[in-house]
């Protein structure tokens, strides 16, 4: 018998998610049908080309023609779910409370999504985790959202620099500087390649333009995102 | 950090931590999780979890079981001091001034009694009794001996209700109040209100030992808090514990004379508990869904509606709420007005008001308002209360809604079920016999 992650009840029949078409033999669930219904799908739905964000219409939204303004080209971030209060339950248990093995929830389909969209020529490049945050935690949670799949680690975050976006204010995380560098240890040559970046939850955006700046001065020719939440 | 802080309670560090208090002979020292073959043990909750559960990626493992009080990994150790009762002498504990009942008074000296002989009590009071003062004296008695004392209950609004009227009764004793919702610094003190969960917090540390709506625990059964219970008490200590509407477990524990009981039956009013009106109709849900009402429940509205006075109506299930008010609505055509409300409600507490300021004359509801919500005059009116759902505890519970003030002690309780199951023949037998016992006790 399966208890659901989210509220330890029974789960008493294996559903699919609609959208993952090339699955087909049931796989162990983690959430009852009620609590999955309480994430909200974004893909398939009208949304942001820019960062993924729900519109009613497919356009820009608001925060995304500011980046415009700063970057010649807009992530195109691909968020799975919306950021609603299931999804700020589910970080806490995950993240904040450091309950690993919450990845399993969404861990198929982020690589499900990712595998179908960036198959081929992509370096999959996650979001690192400062040095002190990865001591208290002890896992990075985005890596663990995507493990299964080949990781480049690319980005190192800058010693002695700390990002805890949680205890910024909006304005603060956007004039937050540059926190990351390029590891120089990878053994990958970035140079004219393809890069997907990884996260876990897309707020302002602003961490994910900070790593594809190092990205793109390091030569990479097409970078794009895709997490989790936005 | 202070010595203070290990007193009969669990402190956890890193391993790599160092703590820097002289005299490292008086600490106890465990790891805070034991590894086996397949399963990790945790010294805090006790709990086993299967390796693939508790399994961190740089080859640690942690405990998912207690995770909420802060997660434990084989990184961890607990430090503890044995409880050493430093508390000051207080000569008269008790700044209370109030007069118990005759029934009240009864329960009272037994609580002295089980605090003195360190013994185990199930103290069975029907809701609106007026519970926590019976505590009183034995609560000063074991003040007055340096006895550290912890009064537990499931629900943080229970927690929070308690500590301001104990602040008052007992306002020279040093008393904290615990939960997870709060970001106080931890203190030494000789009262701890604190919800179950928190007792996982400490270790051997209670010489008496008091828990609230035992009936309540948050998982039936649940052998987490089990255990947190008999690790937070000291070996010689004792246990009090409080409910309206005691588990199958407690009663046939105090049917074969394993514990103590002590009754509290009547009302401090000393009016009976409205006894539950039965109702059954096979077809009613069928009926309902199709809109109709059957004419017993229809005249019991009506007369709610005529008399002015307000009404709950109960139903098992979320789903069922809109479809029930939007077939009451109807029925009403206007004569009064309510709302639905269920847990996740987010203007739960302003419709709450609106009934208890009379806006509403009617809710209808899931169980969330089956315990601590009081109105004063109030009928109530279950649907299906045959579903498993509805166990007999939250069944008693429900009709203890009713007649609570002494102004409008009486109020109607309306059972509609499809036929007569135990828990709802159980729930009213119940009830009977804790009226009989009120009778026979005066
Ligand atoms: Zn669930
Ligand atoms: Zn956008
Ligand atoms: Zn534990």
């Amino acid at each position: 018998m399966n208890y659901c992650l989210m509220c330890q009840g029974r789960i008493n029949e294996y559903f699919d998610f609609a959208w993952v078409l090339s699955l087909q033999q049931p796989r162990k669930s983690f959430l009852c049908k009620n609590c999955h219904n309480n994430f909200m799908i974004l893909i398939n739905h009208p949304n942001c080309p820019g960062c993924g964000r729900r519109m009613n219409k497919k356009e820009l939204c608001v925060d995304c023609k500011k980046w415009e303004k700063i970057y010649d080209d807009l992530l195109g971030n691909t968020a799975l779910y919306e950021y609603n209060e299931a999804m700020k339950t589910y970080f806490e248990r995950f993240k904040f409370m450091g309950d690993y093995y919450y990845f399993n929830i969404f861990n198929e389909e982020l690589k499900a999504v990712i595998q179908k969209k960036y198959s081929k020529g992509w370096l999959y490049v996650p979001i690192p985790l400062s040095f002190q945050s990865f001591q208290i935690r002890m896992f990075n949670q985005v890596e663990a959202l995507f493990s299964g799949l080949k990781l480049t680690d690319l980005l190192v975050v800058k010693s002695g620099e700390k990002i805890q976006q949680s205890k910024l204010n909006r304005r603060e995380r956007l004039t937050m500087s540059q926190p990351f560098i390029l590891n120089t240890h990878s053994g990958v040559k970035v140079e004219a390649t393809n890069i997907v970046l990884l996260d876990d939850i897309y707020t302002t955006g602003r961490t994910l333009y900070h790593a594809a700046i190092i990205m793109k001065n390091a030569g990479a020719r097409e970078i794009k995102s895709i997490t989790l939440a936005r | 950090m202070q010595k203070e802080d290990f007193f009969g309670r669990w402190v956890t560090l890193k391993k790599t931590d160092q703590i820097m208090i002289e005299d490292e002979t008086c600490f106890v020292k465990k790891d805070a999780l034991k590894v086996q073959k397949n399963t990790i043990i945790c010294n805090r909750c006790k709990q086993r979890t299967i390796k693939q559960r508790a399994f961190l990626p740089n080859q640690q493992y942690y405990c998912p079981a207690c995770i909420m009080l802060g997660r434990l990994t084989t990184q961890h150790i607990l430090y503890t001091i044995e409880e050493p009762n430093h508390f000051f002498d207080i000569s008269n504990p008790l700044t209370w001034e109030g007069e118990l009942s005759q029934n009240q008074l009864r329960c009272s000296k037994k609580v002295v009694q089980i605090q003195q002989n360190n013994k185990d009590l199930l103290l069975w009071a029907v809701t609106g009794a007026g519970k926590t003062e019976i505590l009183f004296a034995g609560l000063a008695a074991a003040f007055k001996q340096h006895k550290r004392v912890c009064i537990a209950s499931p629900r943080v609004d229970v927690c929070n209700e308690l500590y301001p009227r104990l602040k008052a009764a007992f306002a020279c004793t040093t008393m904290a109040l615990l939960h997870g919702y709060q970001t106080e610094k931890y203190e030494y003190t000789q009262l701890v209100i604190c919800t179950t969960h928190q007792l996982l917090r400490f270790k051997n540390a209670f010489d008496m030992l008091i828990i609230d709506e035992v009936d309540a625990f948050p998982f039936k059964g649940d052998t987490m808090l089990l255990n947190a219970v008999s690790s937070a008490r000291k070996p010689v200590s004792s246990l009090i514990m409080l409910t309206a509407t005691p588990t199958h477990f407690l009663r046939s524990q105090v049917r074969k004379k394993k514990l103590a009981v002590e009754y509290l039956p009547s009302r401090y009013h000393g009016y009976e508990l409205p006894v539950p009106k039965l109702i059954i109709r096979s077809k009613w849900l069928k009926e309902l869904q199709k809109g109709k009402i059957c004419n017993n429940i229809r005249k019991t509205i009506n007369t709610w509606i005529d008399s002015g006075a307000p009404f709950l109506i109960f139903v098992s299930r979320i789903d069922f709420l809109k479809d029930v008010n939007i077939v009451i609505e109807k029925f009403i055509k206007g004569r009064c007005v309510g709302e639905t409300v269920f847990s996740a409600d987010k203007e739960r507490i302003e419709k709450v008001q609106k009934m208890r300021d009379g806006d509403f004359q009617y809710l209808v509801t899931t169980t969330i308002l089956e315990r601590g919500v009081t109105f004063a005059g109030l009928n109530v009116l279950v649907l299906g209360a045959d579903d498993e759902l509805f166990n007999s505890a939250s069944l008693v519970q429900i009709a203890g809604r009713v007649g609570r003030s002494t102004q409008c002690p009486g109020g109607d309780v309306v059972f509609l079920c499809s036929r007569k199951k135990r828990n709802v023949v159980n729930a009213r037998k119940q009830i009977v016999a804790l009226n009989l016992k009120g009778k026979n006790k005066k």
